[in-house]
């Protein structure tokens, strides 16, 4: 049996091993949300005056609007004064090396198997560590900037680039863009921001490793990347939270932009606290990811392994306005007992000879419901477009559902646009065939199940092979066989 | 809902319900007939009901602004003569031949011979009357008005005093298919035109019912037909429902075709959308037992400003069934095409096989298509696909045709008529099938 296998295997078998809490002391803030509180994090973050003008417009905005029901995912109403908007560890004092950094918070990142500690890293990996609301470490950063390539906290950047963050803030996913994009906006605490600039191709893998710790928070961070004209990067996020039985609330935008001939592939090993088996706690993972191809023969690619959340509601989308733009969208989504997942992509072509890919698999299993939307938008001056979508649905157990809500708009009479789909079980004689050869059951349905998700699996980073199938638990324990 | 849409929605429900009053004030003393009784309780019910607007989720690329607008009147139909429908018969096609005009039977013009293979065609209104009938025909007409929502069905039960029943006995194998002829001849004034059928196969029974919707020519002018079909099949019994449909360019179609299936039944349905200025055509299937087959075949060619909507959906409640849909389409000039074909395979509906096409040519740089194949499952041992393009001719096919020695045109028109020609060779009836090509053929020559 392959190393994978094995991974796959063990994790199957396991309950979420990232679920215990760390003892950090941490500053939070009352709950509730009100203007004062989105004055009090501008504050708290040292923002200039523009920002938080920007965050209180988004704050008007986002009460006007209501909270969107037409998704396939059921859950009590969120009291929105209940969650508290601020949470970091309290700093000791300020970090200039590693040494400093506090030990509580380094056994919590060494206990999830991301080192914070240079020399002992994965070859070749950046890590931007995120605790609740803040960025507590960001590795690699000054061999990166010799590059001329900016990679830290989103607070960094406000602070040192604000000339940056103030063009392309908002530029992809407008603060009014919709019910959580505007929450985001409002009360965004940190995240990433990535800069590459002009003809620089990043030499590592960057990755953000998001890790909820606090009770009752939410966590809202917002992403930014920017890919100047002939650079190229690869991003990879990591998430995982604490078993609570209280629902907790994740709400992030990342807004990605790709100027003439860059190129952005943005990874997703998505692992948050999914509840347990009777579909207690768990995360709220409601998010807007959005790209935009601005530059001729840009190209994004978003590959997602969504196995966490007891719901996870987002569509990384790629607006594909230059031309000869090219988006692709690969997603694996597993959900098992009470999950709710309503994913898919949106490809939206404005520009001439663009190209998407959509390929998706949904794995429902126990009582869990597993949706997948999409949208294919051709525009009126969008010449030669062309898409292929394909989303495959496997079920496994009598408990669970499995939908597709592709919508196909096309305006443009050049336009090439495929769509298929299929839904099944694992056949019986897929099964056989790998038991006559000696393999037991389980071995088998995992390996049909390796097979099935392998296409969206080779889009992974390499370097990150090893530790994507790590967080890969593809929980499907009690359902296999 | 703007309030505007709501003010103009609330207008025109005020005038079907003048309309109504109208009607009613020349029923010559049928106010107390059990059909009329029942009419008034449905426009009663229209008050509750709202008309959908661009927000329903169903109907989303399809708004009915346009079909509300007008102010509608009841015409009167003109009297025809045998030579002004004979282009809409069916050459070679022995059948019971009913006509209607603007939505009123014609009796004349009708042909529907002796009823000895176990075929009865009768009206609504005696049927309730009927002691045979009385009892279905009140249950169907009540489930109308039960929980229903849909605004074009109420208006409908409001306003067909023509509907017919028609109805298939036990282990009657009717070989005379019935052919329903509805002819709208709009006049100065939009006129509204509704039609309902009630359409029961008794178990084991075989029945082909064709219907042929089109606009009288030299006539033009706005109407709305408003029409809906109401079909139950028994255990073990088959019904083949054909539709095809060339409204005129001002005309407006909303069609419902509601269809219930007992155990080892089948369906196939056979759409054929030509005209209308905007279609709307839902068809809907619910399973009540196992060992069922649902066919639907349809195909649609949209020119000019044409819009039409194809909403199918197949409730696959219980195991064992098997659905199958192939809808195709071409969409020129300014024309804009919808398709939406949802599945639905509740828990319990293990070792359901669902399959569901949908192809679109989109040849002009102004027409425009969505389309949506929605698949919801709840069940594991199922196999459902389905699959959906919008695109081009292929010009290596093109090329190929054209090295023959065909003319450019000739060639992209071949390839049109084969693309269509998928979706309508699988009609049963020979006769319907080279009817329907040749109605195809006209629409390529317009």
């Amino acid at each position: 049996m392959s190393e994978s296998m094995q991974t796959l295997e063990e994790h199957t078998r396991s309950d979420y091993k990232y679920g215990f809490t760390s003892d950090i002391e941490s500053e939070t803030i009352a709950k509730g949300l009100n203007e004062d509180v989105v004055r009090l994090i501008s504050r708290k973050k040292n923002e200039p005056e523009w920002l938080t003008e920007w965050r209180l417009k988004a704050f008007e905005h986002w009460k006007t609007m209501t909270e969107p029901k037409w998704p396939n995912v059921h859950y009590p109403p969120i009291d929105y004064q209940e969650i508290i908007y601020y949470s970091a560890p309290k700093k000791k004092e300020q970090l200039a090396s590693l040494d400093e950094v506090d030990p509580d918070l380094l056994e919590t990142f060494n206990k999830l198997g991301i080192p914070l500690e240079e020399q002992k890293l994965l070859a070749g990996v950046a890590v931007d560590a995120v605790l609740d609301s803040v960025s507590v470490k960001t590795t690699y950063k000054e061999k990166l900037a010799e590059l001329g390539i900016i990679f830290g906290s989103f607070s960094d950047a406000v602070q040192h680039h604000p000339e940056l963050i103030k063009k392309y803030l908002g530029s992809v996913v407008p603060a009014t863009d919709n019910y959580f994009a505007a929450l985001n906006s409002a009360v965004f605490s940190d995240g990433s921001f990535v800069y590459i600039p002009k003809g620089v191709r990043c030499p590592m893998e960057l990755s953000t490793y998001f890790r909820i710790n606090e009770r009752n928070t939410g966590q809202f961070e917002r992403t930014l990347i920017v890919a100047e004209e002939g650079s190229s990067v690869s991003y990879l996020e990591g998430c995982t939270a604490p078993m609570r039985d209280e629902n907790q609330l994740h709400a992030a935008v990342v807004e990605l932009i790709a100027l003439d001939d860059a190129t952005i592939k943005y990874s997703t090993v998505q692992n948050w606290y999914p509840g347990d088996k009777e579909g207690k706690g768990g995360i709220y993972n409601f998010v807007t990811k959005r790209g935009l191809c601005a530059g001729r023969n840009s190209k994004i690619t978003w590959t997602q392994v969504e196995t966490g959340s007891a719901i996870t509601w987002k569509y990384p989308s790629c607006v594909l306005k230059g031309d000869n733009s090219v988006g692709e969208f690969y997603s694996v989504a597993v959900t098992n007992n009470y999950q709710q997942a309503d994913t898919g992509t949106k490809m939206v072509h404005l520009g001439k000879n663009t190209r998407s890919t959509i390929i998706s698999k949904g794995i429902s299993a126990g009582f869990s419901n597993n949706s997948y939307r999409g949208l294919v938008k051709v525009g009126k001056k969008a010449e030669n477009a062309h898409n292929f979508s394909q989303c495959d649905s496997l079920l496994m157990g009598d408990k669970c559902g499995a939908h597709t809500f592709p919508y196909l708009e096309v305006e443009n009479n050049s336009a090439k646009v495929e769509h298929e789909a299929t839904t099944s079980k694992i056949g019986e004689d897929q099964l056989f065939y790998l038991m006559q050869r000696g393999l037991s059951e389980e071995d088998a349905v995992n390996m049909i199940v390796n097979g099935y998700c392998k296409e969206v699996f080779n889009e992974l980073p390499m370097e990150f092979a090893v530790e994507a199938q790590k967080l890969l638990a593809i929980s499907l324990e009690g359902s296999v066989g | 809902m703007s309030t505007i849409v709501q003010d103009r929605f609330a207008e025109a429900k005020a005038r079907f319900q003048t309309l109504f009053e109208a009607g009613e004030s020349q029923l010559n003393g049928h106010r107390d007939h059990p059909l009329h009784q029942f009419r008034r309780r449905a426009i009663h019910f229209l008050e509750g009901v709202n008309f959908p607007t661009r927000r329903d989720e169903e109907w989303k690329y399809t708004s009915v602004n346009r079909i509300l607008q007008p102010e509608y009147t009841a015409n009167e139909a003109p009297r025809l003569s045998q030579a002004d429908i004979e282009p809409f018969l069916i050459p070679g096609l022995d059948c019971h031949l009913l006509v209607f005009v603007n939505g009123v039977f014609q009796e004349n013009l009708s042909q529907t011979g002796d009823f000895s293979d176990g075929l009865s065609v009768i009206d609504i209104a005696s049927a309730l009357s009927d002691e045979k009938y009385q009892a279905s025909t009140t249950a169907y007409l009540e489930g109308l008005l039960e929980s229903q929502s849909d605004a074009f069905k109420i208006l409908n039960a409001a306003f067909a005093h023509h509907g017919l029943l028609i109805h298939a006995g036990k282990k009657a194998i009717v070989e005379k298919p019935a052919y329903l002829l509805h002819l709208a001849a709009p006049g100065e004034k939009a006129s509204f035109n509704n039609h309902m059928n009630l359409i029961i196969a008794e178990p084991s029974s075989e029945l082909s019912v064709i219907e042929g919707l089109f606009e009288l020519p030299g006539a033009e002018g706005t109407y709305f037909n408003n029409h809906l079909n109401r079909i139950h099949i028994r255990e073990n019994a088959h019904i083949h429902h054909y539709r095809l449909q060339r409204e005129g360019k001002e005309g407006f179609l909303v069609s419902n075709v509601d269809i219930e299936q007992d155990g080892n039944s089948t369906f196939s349905s056979y759409a054929l959308d030509l005209g209308g200025r905007l279609v709307r055509n839902n068809l809907k299937t619910k399973l009540n037992g196992s060992g069922t087959n649902t066919n639907y075949w349809g195909a649609y060619f949209a020119k000019g400003e044409q819009h039409i909507d194809n909403h199918t959906f197949i409730d696959h409640a219980v195991p064992h069934c098997i659905s199958n849909e192939l809808y195709k389409g071409i969409v020129t000039d300014k024309a804009s095409g919808v398709f939406n074909g949802k599945v639905l395979v509740r828990k319990d509906a293990q070792k359901t096989n669902a399959f569901q096409q949908n192809n679109n040519l989109v040849l002009s740089d102004k027409a425009s298509m969505d389309t949506k194949p929605e698949l919801e499952i709840f069940a594991d041992d199922v196999r459902c696909s389905h699959g959906a393009t919008i695109g081009q001719l292929d010009e290596s096919a093109v090329f190929y045709l054209r090295s023959r020695g065909l003319p450019d045109a000739q060639a992209r028109g071949m390839l049109q008529h084969a693309f269509l020609y998928e979706a309508i060779e699988n009609m049963k009836l020979e006769e319907v099938r080279l009817f329907a090509e040749q109605l195809v053929h006209h629409k390529f020559e317009e």
